[in-house]
């Protein structure tokens, strides 16, 4: 198992990389932009159907770039916030991710203090129930990322005041269900599960009409289902 | 298989929603549907247009809006072949009237925990 120096290492090296990506991206888009002046430029000894269909194909280039670049951005955000915030709890190396929850090396919700194995247990079981009694349900984590920034307020509690999470912030729910024609990020309790703010506060945006989180494999959510599931300590989920 | 359906501020655990469903299932405190709570009597309404006789204090022949039912919740009961339609039907109906729905077969608990004390501004 890795020291807490190593995972750490390991991490600024991958923020490393991640900064030097987006800088190569950030040359590219340069280049791409001056390519695209100079063929403006040559649109007068060209064919204007060629120099426009040359033209059009380095704005999809650019776009393109631009997209990369965003993911960068979301990589090198994301980076910095498990550098900010790692701590390695309990005998299974679980540690508390940006969005509050304490999570297995394997992705997991790990127990409020980072030690359970019910969480995952739970998550399984509840996917599997849901299956089992003819729901639509995508078993895989769903990674979304928040295209705009979300304001609220904490009302009460030793959080109280205004609360800010930043766009591309990473909110990780445990499968996706489909309500009607709709699909609903799954988010798992077992066993002493609680939300924390952030997530609570994402999850509520994504309540509001209008608003939804999009999955890396297209998948739209305009909302949140929760689970609870009976659970045993000494013998997982029933 | 039984349903149960709720409104309530937080999400039951397994624990608690099983409570309720004896409680449900004993048909304390009754309330004439007038009295329930509205988005608890906009989905006896739905449901009653999709399997009315699922609704347990209802019958074919009675409109469920001339039956009680009970404050804690309303007990749905389907028959086998509806093992694998129920759930996906019922929770469709749940999830847009924001209510908790409860398998007891299952100890599934499903809803929204709206109960930490946050607010959301709308997007700028």
């Amino acid at each position: 198992m890795p020291s807490i120096g190593d995972v750490g290492d390991r991490l600024w090296h991958a923020h490393e990389q991640s900064e030097q990506a987006a800088a190569s991206a950030r040359q590219a888009e340069g280049a791409i932009g001056e390519a695209e002046s100079n063929l403006s430029i040559a649109l007068d000894g060209s064919s204007a159907s060629e120099a426009e269909e040359g033209l059009s194909l380095l704005r999809q280039t650019r776009d393109v770039i631009e997209d990369a670049l965003r993911l960068c951005r979301g990589g090198q955000d994301t980076l910095a916030q498990y550098i900010a915030s790692i701590t390695v709890r309990g005998p299974g190396g679980s540690r508390r991710h940006p969005d509050g929850a304490y999570r297995s090396p394997s992705g997991k919700y790990a127990g409020r203090y980072g030690t359970s194995r019910s969480g995952a247990e739970a998550e399984a079981k509840i996917l599997a129930t849901l299956k089992s009694r003819g729901n639509e349900v995508d078993e895989r984590q769903q990674y979304t990322t928040t295209p705009v920034a979300i304001k609220g307020r904490i009302q009460s509690g030793p959080r109280k005041g205004e609360l800010v999470i930043p766009p591309g912030t990473v909110r990780r729910y445990d499968g996706a269900v489909k309500r009607g024609a709709q699909w609903f990020g799954i988010e798992v309790k077992g066993g002493t599960a609680t939300k924390t703010p952030e997530q609570r506060a994402i999850d509520d945006w994504l309540k509001k009409p209008g608003n939804t989180l999009t999955t890396p494999d297209g998948k739209i959510l305009v909302g949140v289902r929760e689970y609870n599931v009976r659970y045993d300590d000494e013998k997982g989920p029933n | 298989m039984d349903l149960v359906v709720w409104k309530e501020k937080g999400l039951s655990s397994a624990e608690e929603a099983e409570a309720r469903y004896q409680r449900i299932r004993a048909n304390t405190d009754p309330m004439p549907f007038s009295e329930l709570d509205e988005q608890m009597q906009a989905f006896i309404r739905d449901a009653a247009g999709k399997f009315q006789e699922a609704i347990v204090g209802a019958s074919a022949e009675i409109n469920p809006v001339d039956r009680s039912f009970s404050r804690h919740g309303v007990l749905l009961r389907f028959g086998e072949e509806m093992n694998m339609t129920a759930y996906p039907m019922t929770s469709e109906i749940t999830t847009t009237l924001d209510l908790t729905l409860y398998d007891p077969e299952m100890g599934l608990v499903e809803g929204y925990d709206d109960s930490m004390d946050i607010e959301v501004y709308d997007n700028e």
